[in-house]
């Protein structure tokens, strides 16, 4: 099972350091300088996580009219903010793209990681149901879960969308993942309220009042991910190597989740690697969680760099949690 | 430790973090208030500093309102004159 193509979709909505400063009181130049971000896009108040990912489905099938709707066997949607509660978006994604109702259609709920754990899953589910077309695609709009005044978040993140079409016929080989979780992080990088133990309503919670309306925000202790992932991303890039029998040099290029310019320069520093081989590439999107590898890919697609290459995907954060494997692109 | 490793310890861990030599601090100054260290850096000092000292500084604290990234306190932590939870507003 292969990565045949990727397509990606940002909304129209775009908000530079200007505003983030008019709104937090933070500083400019710091952002751009130091998070690497200039500006992100963000969903306006009608849009919602469907609309972005369908964006993404549609400039995908525009981009390759051999993928025919009735041929996709899988699609998986990789997301910690979907439109409803319940629903699965998968659900309302096969219905509005029009594909088969024989489609297997299921979300997975994981951040940063999502990606790297979703194409393994889906190479999995492909081979085991003898799948021959999938999609994954990854859409986390953190603009509808964040605080406008909280600086720490709204500096760093952006809404995204992408949609990766896998193929058993041909494409870039997924190779073998090395991956982990550590539970005990979980409250750094937490929306504490809205699940079954602060519901926003229910039997014994009808009086709304009693939920924090702070609680519905996302949180996020930047000194503990950032230790989390100066501490097992090194080790799980080591062990994912080991996996797949390649040493570090044989990497062409390293596409981790680009969390912010400076934890992504501290790692390269950390292990050693060369600035050309570990691309940062945020200034126009932030930190677009599960979608910020497959941008990664899809703008080194784009420009031609990516044949015969090996490119290592790290994916780490909510959770906590991690994820790493190579892609091995041919000659095409 | 004693006080002079202590200061020594903080100095290296500021020239790693800033990536230049000429650091003066003195006992009185504060890295966050004089801005010697942006929010990132600070991160990045406090990691440094932990792996040359071996002493832990809890993720839950805030390392601002804490006041321990004043050199002073840092000092008194480093030489053990005062644990964690003898800064204001820690509960470890």
């Amino acid at each position: 099972m292969k990565i045949r193509d990727i397509a990606i979709a940002l909304p129209a909505k775009r908000i530079d350091n200007k505003l983030i400063a008019e709104w937090t009181g933070g500083d400019e130049e710091f952002i751009k300088n130091k998070i690497g971000i200039e500006s992100r896009t963000f969903l306006g108040e009608d849009e919602s996580q469907i609309d972005l990912s369908m964006q993404a489905c549609e400039n995908l099938f525009a981009k390759n009219p051999e993928l025919a709707r009735d041929k996709v066997g899988l699609l998986i949607v990789v997301t910690q903010n979907p439109a409803y509660k319940l629903p699965h978006s998968s659900a309302i994604l096969q219905n509005k793209l029009a594909l088969s109702v024989n489609t297997a259609c299921f979300d997975i709920n994981l951040g940063c990681s999502g990606y790297v754990y979703a194409l393994s899953v889906a190479k999995a589910f492909m081979i085991a149901e003898n799948i021959d077309e999938a999609i994954v695609v990854t859409c986390d709009p953190y603009s509808k879960i964040m605080d406008k005044s909280d600086y720490e978040t709204i500096s760093v993140f952006g809404d995204a969308a992408t949609a990766t079409w896998l193929s058993s016929a041909k494409g870039a080989v997924i190779g073998m993942l090395d991956y982990g979780t550590d539970g005990a992080g979980a409250q750094h990088l937490m929306v504490k309220s809205g699940g079954s133990i602060f519901p926003h309503k229910g039997i014994w919670h009808e009086n709304q009042t009693a939920v924090n309306a702070d609680d519905f925000h996302v949180k996020m202790n930047g000194r503990a991910i950032f230790n989390f992932m100066m501490k097992r991303v090194p080790s799980s890039v080591d062990a994912c190597l080991r996996k797949n029998g390649l040493s570090l040099s044989a990497v062409d290029y390293f596409f981790f989740h680009q969390a912010s310019k400076y934890l992504i320069d501290n790692l390269r520093e950390k292990m050693n690697l060369p600035e050309d081989k570990v691309p940062v590439e945020m200034k126009d999107c932030g930190n677009t969680v599960s979608s910020s590898i497959p941008i990664l890919i899809h703008n080194f697609m784009l420009r031609g760099l990516l044949p015969n290459k090996k490119c290592l995907i790290c994916g780490f954060g909510v959770g906590l949690s991690w994820a790493t494997n190579i892609i091995s692109f041919g000659g095409e | 430790m004693t006080q002079h490793e202590a200061l020594n310890s903080i100095t290296t861990a500021l020239r790693k973090v800033l990536k230049r030599d000429n650091i003066e601090i003195t006992p009185e100054t504060d890295l966050a208030e004089k801005k010697i260290l942006d929010s990132l850096d600070r991160i990045v000092f406090v990691m440094e500093l932990s792996e040359l000292t071996g002493k832990d500084f809890p993720e839950e604290i805030d390392l601002v309102k804490t006041g321990i990234l004043k050199v002073h306190n840092l000092v008194d932590f480093l030489t053990g004159v005062k644990n964690i939870s003898d800064f204001a507003n820690i509960k470890v």
